[in-house]
């Protein structure tokens, strides 16, 4: 009994080791796992497969280091879709670190899938006063992008000859670890929008997901190897779900492990206080 | 070459900051004000390059529209916040921003919550709708409903229909929390996933 009771007191550093081990030897160690995919997922590929080709994909790179394990494979997922399906996208974000990311991550890809900063992309940089920078974008947009983050006036980029307004804008897919969908819902409603979000905001981005609001969602790095999966390359995500199938699995042991722990403490007590009282 | 230095200098501040894992340490405080310093510094080369020297110094210095002079003399309002005798002009430009931003509030209100409210009747039978989307349906309505019940706190839950409501309330917000929770799990997790393959592939160079 002291021994089971010993399971619910089990040292941190033990368990942090035995993660660490874990993840390292499914990362090193190739097993493939079944790979599917979430409607909610495969929605947000077909509104990108549905752009027309008059308009431009918004990505909105609302995302820093502290989420880059999420939204970094999700974006180069997005991008290297947009890529291969020649739509043209401009970046934009409110986190300083978001558009800096994704214009490498674009760079990338273009070596992949083929792309010219300025006829595929281009990237407006970072913005700040978010209610107000979109507000003015749905109007105007060369008033409120002067100029792109290479300095160069957003009326002569070749990709945004014409595009003047939110409704030249055919799909937004904000990558982002905070609440910024808000703003974009409640300014730019008439754009689909899409959504890569990290795993802890996930849940609460399905009520947007069902009411229509969300014409697609990618949640954590589940999203982005599901993505992968669409887009038919191995990328981050289809890397990590080994890591994290086993992760979370000894996290279930763990937990169980816990409640066995305090069942057999509590019925030491029990016992205890039995044996005192008859004493 | 640079790529090496690269990954080392990213391996030795992961592994600084890891560190915290074992036990607090100086090591780790030290990484930790490093990377705040640098996140600061990054955040207003930024902030000038493309905010700033775009859409204030250009306009002032290059187009000469010389009234754009007046934005930092406005903004630096805030500041008089630190002075008892100016701090009444603080509040000027403080009551502006609160203005600006209800009115906005006000007028996003309505395109953010109206879809989800109208969106909350759903169809519980009807021409069209598999038993599947029906039981879907149900499940939504019950828990909208029963969590409703939960949070109207205007009258005591004395009867037994809005007592038991309010006690499906509580356990399915907590289903609720559970999964929020669990995802919250799986973010953690990913984060440092994504620094163990950056570790394996980028330093170490023994993953593919």
């Amino acid at each position: 009994m002291e021994v089971l009771t010993k399971l619910q007191r089990i040292d941190r550093r033990i368990i942090y080791a035995l993660v660490i081990i874990l993840i390292a030897f499914a990362l090193l160690k190739d097993f493939s796992l079944p790979r599917p995919v979430t409607p909610e997922a495969r929605r947000l590929f077909e509104a990108v497969e549905a752009v027309p080709e008059d308009k431009i994909v918004l990505v909105a790179a609302d995302w820093g280091a502290a989420t880059r394990g999420e939204c970094w494979p999700q974006t180069v997922a997005v991008v290297s879709h947009l890529l291969k399906a020649r739509k043209k996208f401009a970046i934009m974000g409110f986190n300083p670190q978001g558009p800096e990311y994704t214009q490498k991550i674009a760079e990338e890809q273009a070596q992949i899938y083929g792309g010219v900063y300025g006829v595929d992309w281009c990237n407006w940089g970072y913005k700040v006063g978010v209610d107000t920078t979109l507000l003015s974008l749905v109007q105007d947009i060369p008033k409120t992008i002067p100029e792109d983050v290479k300095g160069t006036p957003v009326e002569e980029i070749p990709m945004m000859k014409n595009v003047k307004t939110a409704e030249d804008i055919g799909l937004i897919v904000e990558f982002t670890g905070a609440g910024m969908l808000d703003y974009y819902l409640r300014r730019m409603a008439g754009v689909p929008i899409g959504q890569g979000c990290t795993a802890v905001i996930g849940p609460e981005q399905y009520t947007y997901l069902d009411s229509g609001q969300l014409v697609g969602l990618l949640v954590g790095m589940k999203g982005a190897a599901e993505y992968e999966t669409l887009v038919d390359f191995r990328g981050q995500g289809t890397e990590a779900m080994r890591p994290q199938s086993l992760a979370h699995l000894l996290i279930i042991i763990l937990i169980i492990l816990g409640n066995i722990g305090m069942y057999a403490a509590r019925r030491a007590e029990k016992q205890g206080a039995k044996e005192g009282t008859h004493g | 070459m640079v790529e090496r230095i690269v990954a080392w200098v990213g391996a030795i501040c992961t592994l600084a900051i890891l560190s915290v894992l074992y036990r607090e340490n100086r090591i780790y405080r030290f990484f930790e004000h490093i990377f705040i310093g640098v996140a600061m510094g990054y955040g207003v080369f930024i902030t000038w390059r493309d905010v700033l020297q775009v859409d204030w110094w250009n306009p002032l210095v290059q187009e000469g529209k010389w009234y754009w002079i007046f934005a930092p003399l406005i903004a630096s309002l805030y500041y008089t916040v630190y002075s008892k005798k100016y701090a009444w002009l603080s509040r000027l430009i403080i009551s502006t921003m609160f203005g600006l931003a209800a009115g906005m509030a006000f007028q996003g209100f309505a395109a953010q919550i109206g879809p989800q409210i109208s969106k909350s009747f759903k169809p519980l039978f009807g021409p069209g709708l598999t038993p599947f989307q029906a039981f879907n349906n149900f499940v939504f309505m019950f828990t909208l409903t029963c969590v409703l019940v939960y949070f109207f706190f205007s009258f005591r839950h004395e009867h037994k229909i809005v007592r038991g409501a309010a006690s499906w309330g509580r356990w399915l917000l907590m289903i609720a929390f559970g999964a929020t929770f669990g995802s919250t799990v799986m973010a953690r997790f990913s984060l440092f996933i994504d620094r163990m393959q950056f570790l394996l592939r980028d330093w170490l160079q023994i993953m593919r």
